[in-house]
């Protein structure tokens, strides 16, 4: 593997809060914000004889795996949102809103091929802490096996819970925090070498889009952010399908010893907290490598509905700094990165790119961001045109009736209202 | 087609709250031969109506009877008479065989009656060896999600009054469970269903009487179509929506009387119910079945006392929750069941009765490693049957599903196969409401290599091929809505 990053540039963007933290000083103020390689590689099916090329290759441009997995324990984010029983017509999960088992896989197997020791698949699943969380890939329709077979030890964290751990870890936010001081999550997002976040590109009705940092806000567990945080069903099923009452409408404080807000007189709408939580928590557990899954996807939404729209925009972008990934993604979709709050796709929310920013985390500036591979104007794929074609009444964002089956985050059955997505899901 | 007229349905219903003016005046009308009228080119050829209750009213009844009796008969309808409550079983049974009446139902026994006697009895307790070749089952619930909700409009009440299960899914009544052990009691006999649709100020649904047809039909049951007191008016009164309600709800009869050869499918399922369902077991017995159903896990049940021989082929996992261990030779066949590699889920009374703890923490069951296989034992004395339906299926595995549901919320489906397992059946039942996002584009993924599948819905003539897409070593099969009921028929060859 060829190496195109130095230890320095890797240091800053591997961990720039992290290191900002080290030094003791603000990593904000004249110091600007870290800017690292990103990869975009064109990939039009997930047959792993593409997939496998496509990335090895990306992962080339970046620096090679081996130098950030070899001998070391990975965890791997997935992206299980929107209920586990509910897809956008007949297309399974890994194709619209969850990223594909076979890109998840594929990236593994090359972990495995650079000399990884262990990778722990992490997400926060709503089912009882009795259920072993493969049983919640099982009823996706993912097989299991594909991913056991693709590294030497592979282990499977339901980190909505404690588990073998005594009680949460808590992960702070360098420089204070915009939402929270600190967050309490489950062992694993501390107890690894390397943190990686695989998730689909999406539109996010709550934040702009849905991708690589977005999907950090699913580390927060349900035992100490849900609903009703701190109160049980069954015994063995934490309360509350969703983060919305804690984390979206701040109409409580998290349960479990976690710390309050910082400020409770803070606004109390979603499109000012969520972005935070998210720029909060990039910055308080640093994303090594981060890869969005663009080769399918949806239009308008972020948990299917039969008013969204699926695409296959065919293309994979990947980097070691997660603001600027989730930078070239956005360019990638054909939004501005940079975009300010009213302007598509932030209509109704802060830019969590620029608030992560600002937290030292990295540049949402393309300008400063080396893009190797593809050329964003190569691939780009426009969802935004697509969102501000959607009919009136179908904004395929919020609001959707929970319930059923399992509901929650991830979302519920497929029936509700026609302005709002299909048994909830939201995060 | 239970045939609500006359005096004696007045006397009873009288001095319940909501009787009015206009409900005696449409018992009186269904009296009307002419009412008749509304059955010709249906499937509806048996007519249930009220003969005794040993009330004052019952001689009037007779006599008020007369000629609607005549009429049908002429028509070729049979006519069964119910008697309940105090009456003079004998003399009801008399009088019904001089009006020329088909049979009678009722609780008890008249002897040399010179009448058939459908036995009928609350569910479960029916009395599997009769002779007769219906039971008649009371004490049944209206299907739909439980409360009130999609399955009926009550305007009175708020939506948030809606029943649901602890982890938020829709909670449904079905009469499935009760069906499926009525199969397994009295195989060559036809379980008859009488339960009536909600009353009060909801407005009953086509949908819903339609659920409430597949829910019996998909189980192997007939249920005795009973009308509400405003469909009955309305359809009194040859109002159009009405006669709609009505055509759907005869058009869904016909659906199961033209595809009466299911009823030969055997139940497929790895997972065994075990029970005497009776005595002190008879609830977490029964209800177990109900929360089966309800989990959509499919399973068969086996007779605890025919357990010792019964054949154990095929299955992964059982459940014995009865309060007593079975006998020592039918408790040995479980154990050895679990030895060669099963799953067993049993109740606390097996405490002791071997395994290695497996160290996993789990609020409701004590883990224990036997042999190759799983054995838990319930920590409460008495298991929540809900909670039994959740665990096995997490025991077993769901590596062992024989499908997987996409884009299904509140439903039910019975899984079967063809004699011979040529073929498989999976009839779904949708109780989701009729907003735009329930239950299109379902997907059913199966573990099997299918190569064809087609799908039957109520009022179709013909069925509808389907594609097929594989997916995790399976196939996916998609189905294009379900509203409210289809039954899918998949097979690894070519369907005739």
């Amino acid at each position: 593997m060829q190496s195109g990053i130095t230890r320095r540039k890797a240091v800053g963007s591997l961990g720039a809060a992290a290191a900002g933290m080290f030094l003791g000083r603000p990593a904000r103020g004249n110091v600007p914000a870290p800017a690292a390689p990103v990869a975009i590689g064109k990939c039009t099916s997930y047959e792993p004889s593409e997939l496998l090329p496509v990335l090895e290759g990306m992962f080339d441009k970046l620096g090679g795996l081996g130098k950030l997995v070899k001998g070391k324990t990975v965890a791997i984010k997935l992206n299980f949102n929107g209920g586990s029983t509910v897809r956008l017509g007949y297309h399974p999960l890994g194709d619209s809103h969850w990223a594909n088992p076979n890109l998840i896989c594929a990236v593994m197997s090359l972990m495995t091929k650079a000399g990884v020791k262990r990778v722990r698949l992490v997400e926060c699943a709503p089912i009882p802490w009795t259920t072993p969380f493969e049983e919640y890939f099982l009823e996706a329709n993912w097989n299991v096996h594909d991913f056991i077979s693709s590294a030497p030890i592979v282990e499977f964290e339901n980190t909505n819970y404690l588990n073998s751990a005594k009680k949460l870890s808590r992960i702070t936010v360098p420089n204070g925090g915009l939402l929270f001081p600190a967050y309490d999550v489950n062992h694993s997002y501390v107890d690894c070498d390397v943190f990686v976040s695989i998730a689909k590109c999406k539109d996010h009705g709550t934040t702009g889009v849905s991708t690589v940092m977005k999907n950090q806000f699913g580390i927060t567990p349900l035992v100490a952010y849900g609903n009703f945080a701190g109160k049980w069903e069954d015994n063995d099923l934490v309360a509350g399908i969703d983060r919305i009452r804690i984390l979206h409408q701040g109409a409580g404080q998290p349960a479990f010893g976690a710390p309050a807000e910082l400020d409770p007189k803070s606004p109390r709408d979603d499109g000012y907290r969520v972005c935070r939580a998210i720029a909060d928590l990039v910055a308080a557990r640093p994303i090594h490598l981060a890869i969005t899954d663009g080769v399918t996807s949806m239009s308008g939404g972020q948990t299917p509905n039969p008013s969204l729209t699926f695409v296959k925009p065919n293309w994979i972008v990947a980097g070691t700094n997660v603001v600027n990934t989730s930078a070239v993604t956005m360019a990638a979709m054909n939004y501005n990165p940079m975009g300010q709050k009213g302007e598509m796709p932030f209509n109704r929310c802060d830019n969590k790119l620029r608030l992560a920013e600002q937290l030292g985390v990295g540049t949402c500036d393309l300008s400063r961001i080396e893009v190797v591979g593809r050329s964003i104007k190569e691939v780009v794929f426009d969802f935004k045109t697509l969102r501000e074609k959607r009919p009136a009444g179908f904004n395929g964002f919020g609001g959707g009736r929970r319930g059923g089956q399992r509901g929650g985050e991830p979302g519920g059955p497929p029936y509700g209202p026609p302005d709002g997505p299909p048994g909830g899901g939201r995060n | 087609m239970r045939w609500l007229a006359g005096p004696l349905d007045i006397g009873q219903r009288e001095k319940k709250e909501g009787f009015t003016a206009k409900s005696k005046e449409v018992l009186e009308h269904w009296l009307d031969p002419a009412v008749l009228e509304i059955l010709r080119g249906t499937p509806v050829n048996c007519l249930v109506v009220s003969w005794a209750a040993g009330l004052p009213a019952d001689a009037e009844q007779r006599k008020a009877l007369a000629p609607l009796l005549a009429q049908g008969k002429s028509a070729g309808l049979s006519f069964v008479g119910l008697v309940e409550g105090q009456a003079n079983q004998a003399a009801a049974v008399e009088s019904a065989r001089a009006a020329g009446l088909a049979a009678v139902m009722m609780e008890g026994e008249v002897p040399n009656a010179g009448l058939p006697i459908l036995p009928l009895a609350a569910n479960p307790h029916l009395p599997w060896n009769s002779s007769s070749p219906v039971l008649v089952a009371k004490g049944n619930v209206w299907p739909g999600i439980a409360s009130q909700g999609l399955n009926s409009q009550d305007w009175r009440r708020a939506a948030d009054t809606q029943a649901a299960g602890p982890t938020s899914e829709p909670w449904i009544d079905s009469n499935g469970w009760f069906l499926r052990l009525a199969k397994v009691y009295a195989p060559s006999k036809i379980p008859w269903l009488l339960f009536d649709p909600p009353g009060g100020a909801n407005v009953v649904l086509a949908d819903a009487y339609r659920r409430a047809i597949t829910d019996s039909g998909s189980f192997c049951g007939r249920w005795v179509v009973s009308l509400d007191d405003a469909l009955r008016a309305s359809l009194a009164q040859k109002e159009q929506a009405a006669l709609d309600t009505w055509k759907s709800i005869a058009g869904a009869l016909a659906f199961f009387a033209q595809h009466s050869q299911w009823e030969t499918n055997s139940p497929v399922g790895v997972v065994g119910v075990i029970s005497d369902f009776s005595g002190a077991n008879e609830t977490i017995g029964t209800e177990t079945l109900n929360l089966m159903v309800r989990s959509n896990v499919p399973f068969r049940i086996i007779e605890k006392s025919k357990l010792a021989t019964a054949p154990l082929t095929g299955f992964k996992a059982l459940i014995s929750v009865d309060e007593a261990m079975p006998e020592p030779a039918a408790r040995k066949r479980l154990l050895d069941f679990a030895r060669q590699g099963g799953a067993l889920l049993v109740s606390q009374s097996w405490k002791g009765e071997g395994g290695t703890p497996t160290g996993v923490a789990h609020p409701r069951l004590d883990l224990r490693k036997l042999g190759k296989g799983k054995f838990a034992v319930c920590k409460d004395e008495a298991p929540d049957p809900y909670m039994v339906a959740r665990d096995i299926h997490v025991l077993l595995g769901r590596a062992s599903d024989l499908s997987r549901f996409f884009n299904l919320s509140a439903f039910l489906s019975a899984h079967t196969a063809a004699p011979g397992g040529a073929s498989a059946l999976l009839q779904i039942i949708n109780f989701a409401g009729s907003s735009r996002f329930s239950a299109s584009q379902v997907t059913v993924w199966f573990p099997q290599q299918y190569r064809a599948a087609r799908m039957w819905t109520l009022g179709s003539e013909a069925p509808v091929e389907l594609k097929l897409e594989p997916e995790n070593t399976g196939m996916d099969v998609q189905i294009p809505g379900i509203s409210p009921y289809a039954a899918v028929e998949v097979a690894l060859q070519k369907l005739a």
